[in-house]
């Protein structure tokens, strides 16, 4: 298994009468085990152009990237889902059994139970609307399993005393990380809508984000 | 002013075999907008016994002072059962799961009545939590 600590510590002598220093080490396990966790989104950096002021997404619970489909067709209450063509296969497009199938009439959660064949698959759960012929377009992806035991680790990098990001967990801000700050949090993907975004809402130049996914990513 | 450094490592020699990893970061925690250091703390020890939902943070008490400034919030799980977690959930947001030992430190808002910082700890028996607020 492999060890991975985040280490911590807070030191002033002058924020009250006494100094405070304060210390922790951890090693980074899997949920409930004593075992390490094994898989990494390594430090990355996203810059924000001067001009991208809106919530912007910086660490999505879709894992490896996404595929998007579109021509498809399904009717309502049903599982089956048939691509207007063979061509490329489903295969070839990379979809795989378990993987997230979002789109419209697709209940949230559902999966890729099975491939039919090279234009058909079925989903997990019945689907709540039909699609018309060839309309539909399903996006496809691996989600981070959920309630597991990540972290995320996120830098702003930027210079500006005064350049502020907002941190937000779907709808919910946690708190402005300024110029210089980081965080270090657990992140456990409770659902679809755990994303992780930021807003430089107020920066007067790039701001310069780094961060790090540690965890348990498509853990079964 | 006071001066506040926070500072965290993540080392690994192994998760990625063959490609030691060890970042280091350090912050002198300013307050909003400038050069000068944060200058209020508020730390302690709390005990649950309870698998309810418990406010650490009560937004709506922090909000003439703190709101929308540059406050960092650390919490630690002090079980050593490595079992045993706590759900930390800003309001009614799940944030993450802290295991035994892990620790968090994150930035809060601590603006009005909906942004409490809020702990389920998995079992009802003593769950113990460090915790430490800088704030302005």
């Amino acid at each position: 298994m492999a060890t991975t600590t985040a280490s911590f510590s807070l030191a002033s002598s002058d924020i009250a009468s006494s100094p405070v220093s304060i210390s922790a080490s951890s090693t980074l396990y899997k949920a409930g085990l004593a075992t390490g966790v094994d898989q990494i989104q390594g430090l990355s950096r996203r810059i924000l152009k001067s001009t991208e002021t809106g919530k912007t997404l910086l660490i999505s619970p879709a894992l490896y990237g996404m595929q998007v489909t579109i021509n498809s067709d399904m009717s309502s209450g049903a599982t089956t889902v048939e691509m207007a063509s063979s061509s490329p296969t489903l295969a070839n497009l990379g979809v795989n059994t378990n993987m997230i199938a979002y789109g419209t009439g697709i209940t949230d959660g559902t999966t890729v139970a099975s491939i039919t064949d090279a234009d058909t698959f079925e989903l997990s759960a019945n689907s709540t609307s039909a699609i018309s012929a060839d309309d539909g377009t399903i996006a496809f992806f691996e989600r981070a399993t959920a309630n597991k035991a990540n972290k995320v680790y996120i830098c702003n990098s930027s210079t500006s005393d005064t350049d502020f990001v907002v941190i937000t967990i779907n709808q919910q801000e946690i708190g402005r990380l300024y110029a210089g700050d980081w965080m270090f949090m657990p992140w456990s993907v409770s659902d679809l809508d755990s994303e992780i975004y930021v807003t430089a809402a107020t920066q007067t130049s790039t701001a310069i984000l780094d961060y790090m996914v540690v965890g348990e990513g498509n853990a079964a | 002013m006071a001066t506040t450094n926070a500072s965290i490592t993540i080392a690994s020699s192994d998760i990625i075999p063959g490609m030691a990893m060890n970042y280091y970061k350090t912050a002198t925690l300013h307050k909003a907008g400038g050069c000068t250091g944060i200058e209020k703390i508020m730390s302690g020890t709390v005990e649950y016994t309870s698998t309810s939902a418990q406010t650490l943070m009560d937004s709506s008490d922090l909000n003439a002072t703190a709101a929308n400034k540059a406050n960092k919030l650390y919490i630690k799980n002090l079980s050593t059962d490595t079992t045993e977690y706590a759900t930390i959930n800003m309001q009614n947001e799940e944030i993450g799961r802290l295991y035994s030992q892990d620790w968090m430190f994150i930035p809060y808002k601590a603006y009005g009545d909906d942004h409490d910082v809020r702990i389920t700890p998995s079992v009802a028996t003593s769950m113990k939590f460090d915790y430490v607020l800088l704030y302005e």
